[in-house]
């Protein structure tokens, strides 16, 4: 799964700390997050897109080894 | 919405205190008894060690997102496969010369034991795996 996260952040003049504070995570998961170590939750994922006052899908996109077993 | 479960489960921040003095007091009471009785006692040992590494792995950290959580549980995977092995291996050392029915010199450790050795490893890890990623 990719995301858009660190663009969207430049995007909005976000650090990471600052993104972490309103969904209220730790900086060490959204750099997680932007890094691809970590997947995020439904909720927290939903959290982060309405923060970049976007849907969820414009954020976070599958890719098709996401799809293999 | 409902909201996870994943963090509701857990003790909270101040229960890593408490664990903290469970095992104090548990190395005090060792070592008052190794030196007075010359008691080297690590069955009793482990039961206050192993519900001090409970109290201290199971509460929240002072930063407790869902992050920490799988941490905590990739480590937990990791530790009681690891741990088993680690019991398995003291056993067999401990029994190398065989079974002596003369004297039932069968030796294994204990659960408590076992739990302290599995919680070790994950406490471990689990920093390991929160600095790595």
């Amino acid at each position: 799964m990719t995301n858009s996260i660190k663009v969207e952040r430049a995007r909005n003049n976000f650090t990471q700390a600052d993104l972490a504070d309103k969904v209220g995570v730790s900086r060490q998961t959204i750099n997680s997050i932007e890094t691809g170590k970590f997947i995020p939750s439904t909720l927290l994922s939903l959290k982060i897109a309405h923060v970049f006052n976007e849907k969820v899908d414009n954020i976070f996109s599958l890719e098709d080894d996401d799809w293999e077993e | 919405m409902q909201k996870s479960i994943v963090p509701s489960f857990l003790y909270p921040h101040w229960t890593k205190a408490l664990g903290g003095v469970t095992i104090l007091f548990g190395l005090i009471v060792f070592f008052h008894r190794l030196a007075e009785y010359q008691i080297m006692d690590f069955a009793g040992l482990s039961f206050p060690v192993a519900m001090g590494l409970i109290m201290i792995f199971f509460s929240r950290e002072k930063v407790y997102d869902e992050r920490i959580a799988y941490l905590k549980f990739r480590s937990l995977a990791a530790a009681v496969p690891l741990g088993a092995l680690v019991a398995m291996l003291i056993n067999y050392v401990q029994n190398y010369e065989g079974y002596s029915i003369e004297t039932d010199s069968w030796h294994s450790i204990s659960a408590f034991e076992y739990l302290s050795i599995t919680l070790i490893i994950a406490i471990g890890w689990f920093q390991y795996l929160r600095v790595k990623e």
